[in-house]
């Protein structure tokens, strides 16, 4: 096996795998904090919210008869019977195309209940055959003709079905039946069916016959529910108000989205009375560094090259009962050391040094500083001696607090200012100086603050690493991971401002707002850059953004756009408050995906940032481009981006900075 | 059943200067004037046809908005004017939606009819560059996003859906984006050759990256303006995902004559086949200048 082979494989991989029945067994890395949200472990409906790429649905699969009790397991506990889980993706496009204005309200909602209650019984029956497999005694009155299940099965086909065996083909001609009566809208003879009750009445029969299900609980959860029409909301909805513990009706759906907690009913469903919310990411973002490195691997391993130093295998680590030794600190060294090895991550002082600044250039800029301040040239050693301080001196000196001697007194006053505004200084001198190759973006460890919590961005930075070896370590032949050349920052620095820029121009085609969150991310990201390029740092990295409004749904276009912003993991909100305001109205702070970061230039750290006036923010989503110049030009202005021609000193007078920077 | 019966093209000037005596009974157009060949039209419509009327699909509400009536898409077979009018449909201001249900209506009433279609010198942003890298084309404004067009409405998870490519490969990406469509088996139309020589190359370029990432191999091709070479190749994935008894989903996001085919063949064959559309909006200034214009005569037949 070579790296060419190996990237073919996890190009060709990178196309999502879902197996038709559902089973994610040995495909489903186990989150560290799995015990935390045990799907079956809580009585009341869960809605079940991730962003995008977080494994919603891979999470719910892992959970569901498809996996606990899939075929190929050599044997189940019997403790598996306490609670069963169902899971439903609805055929969102079916489903969506069910327009109520077309159909009308009741032939809508009739096409929607068959479409549900025929798939639940395709997947009440699944259940019964993979927990059948493990537990034939059980199950055994299953199996006779004169079965409870059978009874209740030829009631809801009219005597269609007349053996379990006929149950999947009957399904097929529903399905195949419903297909042909919306073009022309036909209802005659049409089945009429609800999902709430036939499951019941499947599970009361199947109890029946099996009398070791009489305590089990059943949880169905419906997938990608924000996708479907708002009145079919409402129906399951109405469905999960009435949950049980005995039976009860669970949701997922992506994070931010927007979805009705209206019912049938006049009461609209509360948490946590009704459900309870839970969120997929916090449980990934612990320990997401060895939970992506572990995958990565994974991945690798799945293409054919395995890891020497340890053992990654997928049993292992789709294997909730192995946590404790995926934790173990030397597993987690070896793993991590693994990767690490492929990705080093250059420290910010390395960055500084002459491995990767261009130490003449440096030295130039000292000394015009020293010389600009009259102070004696031999300083301009004894600052070089330390990069880090240089860089800090270079980036730092037309803040009005500048003073030489706080760096050269040294002390804390002075390893604090650098450790603020060193990788910022870095980050300007790249913005600046194209010549520069300052690799500020490469590295596992940057990876990984990049991507926090998605793994699919974690993956294709990776990925897009990987591709930047040259053809002959690429060629050559290797058997264990080990032996990959690490990959060298500046190459892993190109492959994060390609993923970037690739990643930026998908956002055009997430709908409905593509467009605007294009250009708001574009326009963003562009004011952010500018003030990262300028010589005039009077704080840490910009790279925050506010706005002075109160969400009081005055403005519904701009806050469903920020919704979408945020479900599309484009916007990442916070209620912390970095930003300093005059006004009380930035209850909410955003950034850009850090992931964005390297198309911009900009941080990928939260700092500092802007708070927009209304009107300003509403011109970056819609404006023409003539009024998002003037917005820059303001800004620009505002942050003394033209300050390199003349610049203030310490009293606030313009002093001639001509050849600096 | 409607099929094309003749196909005329010319230079748009041409065309013009071929005016004569009034040809049409009414006219059916877009609302939007907004680029050279739009206005053209408009200008040309005036000329040939004693009334025109606008036409706007509203999706929320299902219905079709021909001048001051709204049809409900659920009573498309309602005749919406005099029998024996002499119709012509203006495809380059009409969106996919209208076509389709243009075309379902008069097939239900038994009307022939004329399609016209301007091509433009050139597509191209009106925006100045603002933001220093190289862009994704963007010839259009947010929409809907897709959204399946009633009736064609079908289950997914066992389809196959075929996407017609344009200038904008954003479009394709939205598709896939949208976790609408539960099929993993895309295949693609380009349309080769192009409006003009060397436009199968954007095209190609601006969908790269969605192509690559969908992993299609499977790439139809056919003239960007030919609705009946594209009429046979969508009759032929019709007919092989009936072989597999899946259902097909086409979704017109490519040049309007592939729309045209797309719409034709959706009348004629109702079953088994589910639309997609994006409901996109048209910028200002999306195209300039007019290039040669076809028109489509098309007889209806009973089947």
């Amino acid at each position: 096996m070579n790296i060419t082979k190996l990237l073919n494989s996890l190009s060709a991989a990178r196309m999502e795998y879902e197996s038709i029945d559902y089973s994610v067994l040995n495909r489903f890395v186990v989150p560290f904090k799995i015990d935390q949200l045990d799907l079956r472990n809580q009585n009341i409906s869960i809605a079940l919210v991730g962003s995008r790429g977080s494994g919603k649905s891979t999470y719910i699969q892992y959970f569901s008869h498809a996996t606990r009790f899939d075929k190929s397991l050599p044997s189940v506990e019997i403790s598996e019977l306490e609670c069963i889980v169902l899971y439903w993706k609805p055929d969102i496009a079916y489903c969506q195309g069910l327009n109520e204005s077309w159909l009308g309200v009741e032939h809508a909602e009739r096409f929607f209940m068959n479409h549900a209650s025929i798939e639940i019984i395709g997947e009440f029956m699944r259940m019964i055959s993979n927990v059948q497999y493990h537990f034939p005694e059980q199950l055994i009155k299953v199996t006779y003709e004169d079965s409870n299940i059978l009874r209740a099965l030829k009631n809801i086909s009219n005597n269609e079905i007349e053996s379990l065996e006929q149950v999947e083909r009957w399904i097929d001609d529903q399905r195949f039946d419903l297909s042909t009566r919306l073009n022309p809208i036909n209802i005659d003879g049409m089945l009429s069916l609800d999902p709430k009750t036939t499951l019941n009445y499947l599970i009361n029969n199947f109890e029946r016959d099996c009398p070791v299900f009489k305590n089990t609980r059943f949880k169905i959860f419906i997938d990608e529910f924000e996708l479907l029409n708002e009145s079919q909301q409402i129906q399951i909805n109405s469905y999960r108000k009435d949950s049980k513990a005995k039976i009860s009706w669970n949701v997922a759906y992506k994070l931010h989205a927007k979805t009705t907690r209206e019912t049938r009913s006049n009461q609209p469903l509360q948490e946590p009375d009704d459900f309870i919310t839970e969120v997929l990411d916090d449980l990934i973002k612990d320990n997401f560094a060895l939970y992506a490195a572990e995958i990565f691997l994974l991945s690798v391993k799945s293409a054919g090259i395995d890891c020497s130093s340890v053992n990654v295998n997928a049993q292992d680590l789709g294997d909730r009962n192995k946590i404790l030794d995926r934790e173990n600190l030397k597993y987690r060294e070896k793993v991590l050391g693994a990767i690490k090895k492929l990705l080093p991550t250059p420290k910010v002082k390395e960055l500084s040094s002459d491995a990767y600044l261009s130490s003449s250039w440096l030295r130039k800029k000292v000394k015009d500083i020293v010389d600009n301040e009259g102070r004696e040239r031999s300083l301009i050693d004894r600052i070089m001696l330390d990069t880090s301080m240089a860089v800090t001196i270079v980036g730092t000196y037309l803040q009005k607090s500048f003073n030489l001697d706080m760096f050269l007194n040294g002390g804390a006053s002075s390893d604090d200012k650098i450790n603020t505004y060193e990788f910022n200084s870095l980050l300007t001198f790249r913005n600046q100086n194209s010549q520069l190759t300052l690799p500020v973006y490469s590295g596992f460890d940057r990876f990984i603050a990049m991507t926090t919590p998605n793994v699919r961005h974690f993956k294709v930075l990776c990925f897009n690493s990987l591709k930047q070896l040259d053809e002959k370590s690429k060629s050559t032949d290797i058997s264990f991971f080990e032996e990959i050349q690490p990959i060298t920052p500046e190459k892993m620095d190109y492959a994060a401002v390609t993923t970037s820029k690739l990643l930026v121009d998908e956002i055009i085609s997430y709908p409905p707002y593509g467009n605007k969150l294009y250009m708001l991310v574009n326009r963003i990201g562009e004011l952010f850059k500018t003030s990262q390029k300028s010589s005039y740092q009077t704080e840490p990295e910009r790279d925050i953004f506010a706005i002075k409004y109160d969400y009081a749904n005055s403005e519904p276009e701009m806050e469903d756009i920020l919704s979408a912003g945020e479900a599309w993991k484009v916007l990442i909100s916070d209620d912390s408050k970095r930003l300093k305001s005059d006004s009380q109205y930035t209850s909410k702070e955003y950034v850009l995906n850090p992931i964005f970061s390297p198309k911009f230039g900009i941080s990928y750290r939260k700092k500092r940032g802007i708070v927009f006036d209304l009107e300003e923010f509403k011109i970056l989503i819609n404006g023409s481009s003539d009024d998002f110049d003037k917005i820059r030009n303001k800004y620009r202005k505002s942050w003394k981006c033209d300050s390199t021609i003349s610049n203030e000193n310490a009293d606030g007078q313009m002093k001639d900075q001509g050849t600096l920077l | 059943m409607i099929n094309i019966s003749e196909w005329e093209s010319c230079e748009c000037n041409d065309l013009i200067k071929r005016v004569g005596k009034v040809e049409y009974d009414v006219a059916f157009s877009g609302a939007h004037l907004i680029d050279d060949r739009t206005s053209w039209v408009g200008n040309y419509l005036k000329k040939v046809s004693t009334t025109t009327e606008i036409v706007k699909f509203d999706y929320h509400e299902s219905a079709l908005g021909i001048g001051d009536n709204s049809v409900p898409i659920r009573n498309l077979d309602s005749q919406i004017i005099p029998p024996n009018s002499r119709i012509l449909i203006d495809a380059t201001t009409l969106a996919f939606p209208e076509l389709l249900y243009l075309f379902n209506n008069l097939n239900s009433n038994g009307f022939d009819f004329d399609v016209l279609y301007v091509q433009p010198q050139e597509y191209g942003n009106d925006e100045k560059v603002e933001l220093g890298d190289i862009q994704p084309m963007r010839l259009s404004l947010d929409g809907l996003g897709p959204k399946t067009l009633a009736p064609y409405v079908q289950f997914s998870s066992r389809a196959s859906m075929l996407v017609f490519l344009g200038f904008e490969g954003h479009r394709l990406g939205s598709i896939s984006n949208s976790d609408i469509f539960g099929m993993p088996e895309y295949s693609c139309l380009l349309g080769i050759p192009g409006f003009k020589a060397g436009w199968e190359n954007k095209a190609v370029y601006n969908n790269m990256s969605y192509l690559s990432e969908l992993n299609i191999r499977n790439i139809l091709i056919s003239g960007a303006n030919d609705p009946i070479y594209t009429y046979e190749v969508i009759e032929n994935q019709y007919n092989a995902a009936k072989y597999s008894r899946k259902n097909l989903f086409l979704a017109p996001l490519g040049t309007k004559p592939a729309g045209v085919a797309a719409a034709n063949f959706a009348v004629n064959n109702p079953s088994n086949l589910g639309i997609v559309y994006d409901f996109i909006q048209s910028k200002v200034g999306r195209s300039s200048g007019t290039d040669i214009a076809h028109k489509w005569k098309f007889k209806f037949s009973k089947e």
